[in-house]
């Protein structure tokens, strides 16, 4: 009478632990399609961005709108995260649909996870088609020395951005202030990321916290790998951040779960 | 009664809360030490404006939904167009939920509850802020559950749904267990079986002294114009029926009805009775 696949081999679960990650995926990206913060973010910012950087520069070479470009690229993506990815389970606590999540079969982590991951992809997918207008509509050349690094980077910022989102959206679920505090980290986490302002020209402790923002290694590799040599070392250590962001998140996601369940202190319906 | 603690008890069947003391079973399942196991056999439905996701259509919530409770992709298949011809949304169907009136999100809801096909039901208060002909049918698709052998618990204070639904009563007082027993025992805590309600002209007489032992009369009023007799029946009978045709031969009857007695009335007697 049950119509469930709990007693499945475990290659199987993986690959339904995957079906699941894409579907929360694309639901995501159905439900915030028309979200106007979404749209302001991936849509006009980096318009805005580009126009206040390129046009006063003297230096409209192919490489400095590469770093230009990159810059505005992470800039958008890591806002993005900020009101998209980090928002997702504050806004499944709005709509009350956490609880189904919760109380369901599967794991709510890979669902937090896997809606995560379509906020990003659709930020990024929109942010980077809105730079390509953009970008052509200036004349500005960009370089692409390595597109298949370009690639890989692409999608550790997509795994990152998710990894950050359920990272910081658990938190928002036991605030009622998620919206100011999205507000509040945006800039801070572009300035340290080393996406206006060179990461080398920080003072010490600063440099530090910097190093703990996957952004910062990806923007390097990304503008190493558009303009020159890629720098692999970059790539992995922000790899190696993302896996703990992700792991910080899975980890604050069961324990904020668990508490909801103890304290019934989620307004879950 | 509000305040009485019955959507608690059911998001703590549901898993959603953990009980702060005692223990709670379904099917023999602890609902804190065998979680997966009550998941795997239980499905809440909570209803209300809530918990479903407006910018997608009803029918991607089902098959959404439907995945979290552990249904395969091949049975989603199937059962999604069946549960939504179930509960009449299939016209409506590819429509945001956005724009779907309360009784058709709470029929989406009904849906979502039924897809995974549990063996228990958990039901808080399904018919509230439904219009009457969507309450009815509301109650129409669980009584059919029923038959198929699902077990239900609905947790309501309206007692219409207790009425037509219910095979035992449970009564919650801030979290506590006050009373349970089978409908029928239920309604009898009313004292009273039937209310026979007469409207006539002329003069009865002695009205108390022509009833048997099991007619209490409650209410009397004698007017020129129309009188009024209420009577409340302990229990029907041979005896009762032709007293109250012997009361009834000297005047001219315009009108009587008979009820049975209601839930509500035992509710209150219940009520009264509690310390």
């Amino acid at each position: 009478m049950i119509g469930t696949d709990v007693l499945l081999p475990r290659r199987q679960r993986l690959w339904n632990g995957i079906g699941v990650l894409l579907v929360c995926a694309r639901f995501q990206m159905a439900e915030i399609r028309s979200s106007w913060i979404i749209i302001a973010v991936t849509v006009f910012q980096p318009i805005v961005f580009l126009l206040i950087t390129l046009l006063p520069s003297a230096d409209r070479s192919a490489a400095a709108g590469t770093r230009v470009a990159v810059g505005v690229a992470l800039s958008v993506s890591w806002a993005a995260t900020a009101w998209g990815a980090a928002s997702v389970l504050r806004r499944e606590r709005a709509m009350g649909t956490l609880a189904r999540a919760l109380a369901g079969l599967v794991d709510a982590r890979l669902i937090a996870l896997g809606k995560g991951l379509g906020a990003a992809m659709l930020s990024n997918v929109w942010a980077l088609a809105t730079l390509a207008v953009t970008l052509i509509a200036l004349q500005q050349p960009v370089s692409f020395a390595h597109p298949g690094a370009l690639l890989v980077g692409y999608v550790v910022l997509i795994a990152s951005g998710s990894a950050i989102g359920l990272l910081i959206g658990s938190v928002f679920v036991v605030t009622r202030y998620g919206a100011q505090v999205s507000a509040f980290l945006t800039f801070p986490v572009i300035l340290l990321g080393g996406m206006l302002i060179p990461s080398n020209l920080f003072p010490p402790p600063l440099s530090w916290l910097s190093a703990l923002i996957s952004l910062r290694w990806l923007q390097e590799f990304l503008v190493t790998s558009a303009v020159g040599s890629p720098n692999y070392l970059a790539l992995e250590v922000a790899v190696l951040l993302t896996v703990a962001y992700a792991v910080g998140g899975i980890w604050l996601f069961g324990r904020i779960a668990q508490k909801a369940r103890r304290n019934g202190s989620l307004d879950l319906y | 009664m509000n305040g009485a603690g019955k959507t608690t008890l059911t998001k703590v069947l549901a898993t959603l809360l953990l009980p702060t003391t005692g223990t709670a079973r379904i099917m023999g399942y602890d609902v804190v030490a065998d979680t997966r196991a009550v998941r795997l056999t239980t499905s809440v439905i909570l209803g209300g404006d809530r918990g479903l996701y407006n910018r997608i259509s009803g029918r991607e919530n089902l098959a959404f939904f439907g995945m979290l409770a552990g249904v395969s992709r091949r049975d989603l298949r199937s059962r999604v167009p069946d549960m939504l011809e179930l509960v009449n949304l299939a016209e409506a169907a590819d429509r945001r939920v956005e724009t779907y009136s309360k009784g058709m999100r709470q029929r989406l809801h009904v849906a979502i509850g039924l897809l995974s096909r549990p063996r228990v039901l958990l039901l808080d208060e399904p018919t509230v802020g439904l219009d009457p002909l969507e309450a009815d049918r509301l109650r129409e698709s669980i009584d059919d559950l029923r038959g198929e052998g699902v077990s239900i618990l609905l947790t309501s204070h309206l007692l219409l749904d207790v009425e037509r639904l219910a095979d035992r009563v449970v009564m919650l007082d801030r979290g506590r267990v006050t009373a349970k027993m089978p409908l029928a025992k239920f309604a009898a805590l009313a004292g009273y079986a039937a209310v026979v309600t007469l409207t006539y002209r002329g003069t009865l007489g002695d009205v108390a002294g022509s009833l048997p032992a099991g007619a209490v009369v409650d209410r009397h009023i004698e007017d020129a114009a129309s009188s009024t007799l209420v009577l409340k029946l302990r229990e029907w009978s041979g005896d009762l029926f032709s007293a109250l045709g012997r009361l009834v031969d000297d005047v001219d009857v315009e009108d009587i009805d008979v009820r049975p007695a209601r839930l509500e009335e035992a509710f209150a007697t219940l009520s009264d009775a509690a310390p």
